[in-house]
């Protein structure tokens, strides 16, 4: 070109350069990866018992022979962690599928139903949401009992409000969609139209906000084995191991900080990676 | 080219060489080289992806962050624009160069009210005979706002000062087209790029738009027309530059390439064109002539007996959508329903679909009772009748690829035997070769389809379910030309192959001539005219249906 070329530029759209990759977000995913791996493969981990005590190492602090240090019955700490992943990943898993399940089957029928039906049962919903999550747990526990099994149920009851709203909502605009008159135009039932078509499509979103729930679960299990409405001792249960060591802080606190450091980084791992979902947006999804 | 198609005049625009790429690709738009003057309209022609888009915003300096863009000269007004920085652009955009979008709802914004974006215009560039390129005064407000009001008077909106204290949403399409000719007029530019203006637009507002800037242009406003249809820049441009690939592969006066096309692909552009006096220029369709009434003692298989749907509007005042609609189809013939935007043609198409109960009256398919029946009894007739509408894509699950989408409707079919997996994959892959579609194309979801292979998967759905009766809604108003013209023949082509029976919704007159028989014209929610198509449109009785005549854009030859 002979004159001189000059460059036009705009700014009018958004770089997409970055997308897909980010530090917190690899980080996240390792630490989950590492847990999952403990949850299921504890022995991989550690060779020794979480049940086995030792009276000869009563509250030593982190060593090489204990990295987490022992506590008051000699038990390894580290190793307790390890075998209370299993349970504490077990119980955030568990809980959320449960509260997913009910909260897909409850919303998608609140969203079809009549409206009048809808709203009795919206109602109710709101009803359970104005309450904190943890207070309806413990309601669910006071009604129930303690147990390991209650905690699991009291944990999903408390989540699935949440569940059912996000559901309906996405149906309520799912079942205006195109496709949805196209396939009742075509004669489909409409018990397939909601399997095949309805359903599938609302799950996106709540994928991302059940990882996020994984999450939270997890916080919920553990606080209430921390009041000692779950499993009992010696049970390996972060809640548990914490709770027990919280009269040692003064004396050895390892016994409760090592449990308290693997909720958090469990916790804020399930949060980062379902906010990467989220805004990765529904594109890789859908 | 020859010099002799450039304008001696000074220009306001020249562009030498442009070319445009994104990344290390190979170049979207190349060598594309234009000048206008004072009074002048060029129009660039092309299909979507032909870089048409592309090079009218590099004109405002509007290009996507990724794309780069090199030229040799490129003066806007006398003055160098190559190389502008963004602040630069920001006296050019508006006092030089004005920009006319497609859709005038996205571009004027929902909060604020019409007189308001006008006046920003106004604000940014200084009131006329003020101090040029200077903002004006707070103390011009009143000032400022009379001169809105005088531009949307320019631009024939009727009562500006009370439309300037209305919202984008309150006002009709044609009236949000002329708001924006308004603001893109506000900083007083000598040239407007106007990418394609009117293709939002019913025929007859298309009409009035681009008489509207025909005036304008007389008065010496230059225009830059974006467009893909040959007939609407026929009405305007002085020159056309075809666009092909990201080249200007045909450029000169209009009547020249109109009438002595010299590229190939301009003239397959041209012949593309649904021209309305086909039997004259060739390529006569046989239309079957429609069932005389003595031929109709077989019952219609299709018929509205004084059918009304309301609505409630905004006030909870009930709208009436249809009214009194009554009409009867006969097996084997394609009945064309034409009308406006709002005239009541899709709610029609809803209800022979039984996707919505009529308010008043009945329609009665294959001579027994339709719109009355309870879902769950109209289920099992359902694939009698199937629809292709005019956005398959919100019409498909995103999740499903083509294959599911055929496989689905095909499950239902209960005349056909296909049970067994195998046999419903051949016919599967049978009614993806009819509506000519390759077998690759199978596993794609529909959102990695062009619009024409959309719309033949729409087809091939529709046709799955063994249907007698096709309702068209708008079948190819989102296509491009050439697409168009392929896609009415594959309708054309199943009908007479299948016998179907074909009822054909379109603001699109020339759609509409091409394939049907018999023709209903809407206006208002009534059918105000209705006949054997050629007969209707040669001599239209109804007001309306003169107007609607009268404004389809012909490429004169």
């Amino acid at each position: 070109m002979n004159s001189i070329a000059g460059a036009v530029r705009g700014r009018w759209t958004r770089r997409w350069t970055g997308r897909g990759t980010s530090a917190p977000g690899i980080i996240a995913l390792f630490v989950l990866a590492i847990l999952c791996t403990m949850a299921l493969f504890p022995a991989l981990f550690t060779g020794l018992d979480p049940l086995a005590t030792d009276v000869s190492v009563i509250l030593k602090p982190p060593s090489w022979a204990h990295i987490f240090g022992t506590d008051q019955v000699g038990r390894d700490v580290y190793t307790r962690v390890v075998y209370g992943a299993g349970y504490s990943l077990g119980v955030g898993f568990g809980a959320t599928v449960i509260a997913l399940v009910v909260g897909v089957v409850l919303g998608t029928l609140a969203g079809l139903v009549p409206r009048a039906l809808d709203g009795v049962l919206m109602r109710g919903v709101e009803i359970v949401m104005a309450f904190p999550e943890f207070l309806v747990a413990l309601f669910v526990i006071a009604v129930l009992g303690p147990g390991p099994v209650n905690v699991v149920i009291a944990v999903s009851v408390a989540a699935v409000p949440a569940y059912i709203r996000v559901a309906r909502a996405e149906t309520l605009v799912v079942r205006r969609a195109g496709y949805v008159e196209a396939a009742k135009g075509l004669g489909v039932h409409p018990v397939w139209i909601t399997l095949r078509h309805i359903i599938p499509n609302t799950l996106a979103p709540l994928s991302v906000i059940a990882t996020i729930g994984i999450g939270t679960a997890i916080v919920a299990a553990a606080g209430l084995s921390f009041l000692g409405l779950g499993p009992q001792d010696p049970t390996p249960e972060w809640g548990l191991i914490l709770s027990g060591g919280r009269n040692l802080l003064a004396v050895a606190w390892w016994v409760a900080v090592f449990p308290g450091v693997f909720i958090t980084a469990t916790v804020i791992s399930a949060t980062v990676f379902g906010r990467r979902l989220r805004s990765r947006g529904t594109g890789g999804l859908r | 080219m020859s010099a002799a198609c450039l304008p001696p005049a000074t220009p306001l625009l020249e562009l030498v060489n442009l070319t445009i790429r994104f990344g290390e690709m190979p170049p979207v738009v190349a060598g594309v080289s234009l000048r206008i003057a004072p009074g002048e309209c060029l129009a660039i022609v092309g299909e979507s992806g032909s870089g048409k888009t592309l090079t009218a915003r590099s004109l405002l300096g509007l290009l996507p962050a990724e794309a780069t863009a090199t030229t040799g000269v490129f003066r806007i007004a006398g003055t160098e624009v190559g190389g502008l920085s963004e602040a630069g652009w920001r006296h050019i955009r508006g006092a030089g160069i004005g920009l006319v979008s497609q859709d005038a709802l996205l571009a004027l914004d929902p909060l604020r009210r019409v007189g308001r974006e006008v006046a920003e215009a106004i604000e940014v560039h200084g009131l006329p005979g003020g101090p040029v390129g200077t903002r004006a005064a707070i103390g011009q407000r009143a000032a400022i706002r009379r001169q809105a009001e005088a531009l949307l008077a320019a631009v024939a909106v009727p009562e500006p000062a009370e439309r300037a204290r209305q919202y984008p949403h309150q006002l009709s399409g044609g009236l949000r087209q002329r708001a924006l000719i308004a603001s893109a007029l506000a900083g007083g530019p000598g040239l407007i790029v106007a990418d394609e203006p009117t293709t939002a637009l019913d025929v007859t507002v298309q009409a009035r738009i681009l008489g509207l800037l025909r005036e304008l242009k007389d008065a010496g406003l230059a225009i830059i027309l974006i467009s893909h249809d040959l007939a609407v820049v026929g009405q305007l441009a002085d020159r056309i530059a075809v666009m092909h690939e990201g080249r200007f592969v045909e450029e000169g006066p209009a009547s020249t390439v109109l009438t002595h096309p010299t590229h190939s692909y301009t003239r397959s552009l041209l012949s593309a064109v649904l021209t309305e006096d086909l039997g004259v220029s060739g390529v006569p369709i046989a239309v079957p002539k429609p069932p005389l009434a003595a031929d109709r003692q077989v019952p219609p298989v299709l018929a509205f007996h004084g059918v009304g749907q309301d609505y409630r509007g905004e006030s909870g005042a009930r709208r009436k959508a249809v009214d009194d609609v009554s009409f009867e189809v006969f097996a084997g013939e394609c009945l064309g329903i034409v009308g406006e935007s709002g005239s009541g043609k899709t709610t029609l198409a809803r209800l022979m679909m039984g996707f919505d109960r009529p308010t008043r009256g009945r329609i009665l398919l294959d001579g027994s009772p339709w719109s009355e029946l309870s879902e769950r009894r109209r289920r099992p007739r359902r694939g009698a009748i199937q629809l292709v509408s005019q956005d398959p894509l919100s019409s498909f699950d995103p999740r499903y690829s083509v294959r599911r989408i055929v496989a689905e409707a095909l499950a239902l079919n209960r005349s056909r035997d296909l049970h067994h997996g195998s046999r419903r994959g051949d016919a599967v892959s049978g009614l993806l070769e009819q509506v000519g579609l390759t077998e690759d194309l199978a596993d794609r979801r529909p959102h990695e389809l062009s619009g024409g292979q959309r719309q033949r998967v729409a087809i091939a759905r529709a046709l799955a379910a063994n249907p007698r009766i096709l309702v068209c809604d708008e079948p190819v108003s989102a296509l491009d030309v050439q697409i168009q013209a392929r896609v009415l023949d594959l309708i054309a082509d199943s009908r007479s192959r299948l016998g179907l029976t074909v009822v054909l919704v379109s603001h699109d007159l020339a759609v509409v001539k091409r394939l049907s028989g018999r023709v209903l014209v809407m206006k208002d929610g009534r059918v105000v005219e209705s006949g054997v198509t050629a007969e209707v449109f040669a001599a239209p009785t109804h007001p309306f249906t003169r107007e609607l005549v009268a404004a389809v854009p012909r490429v004169t030859r």
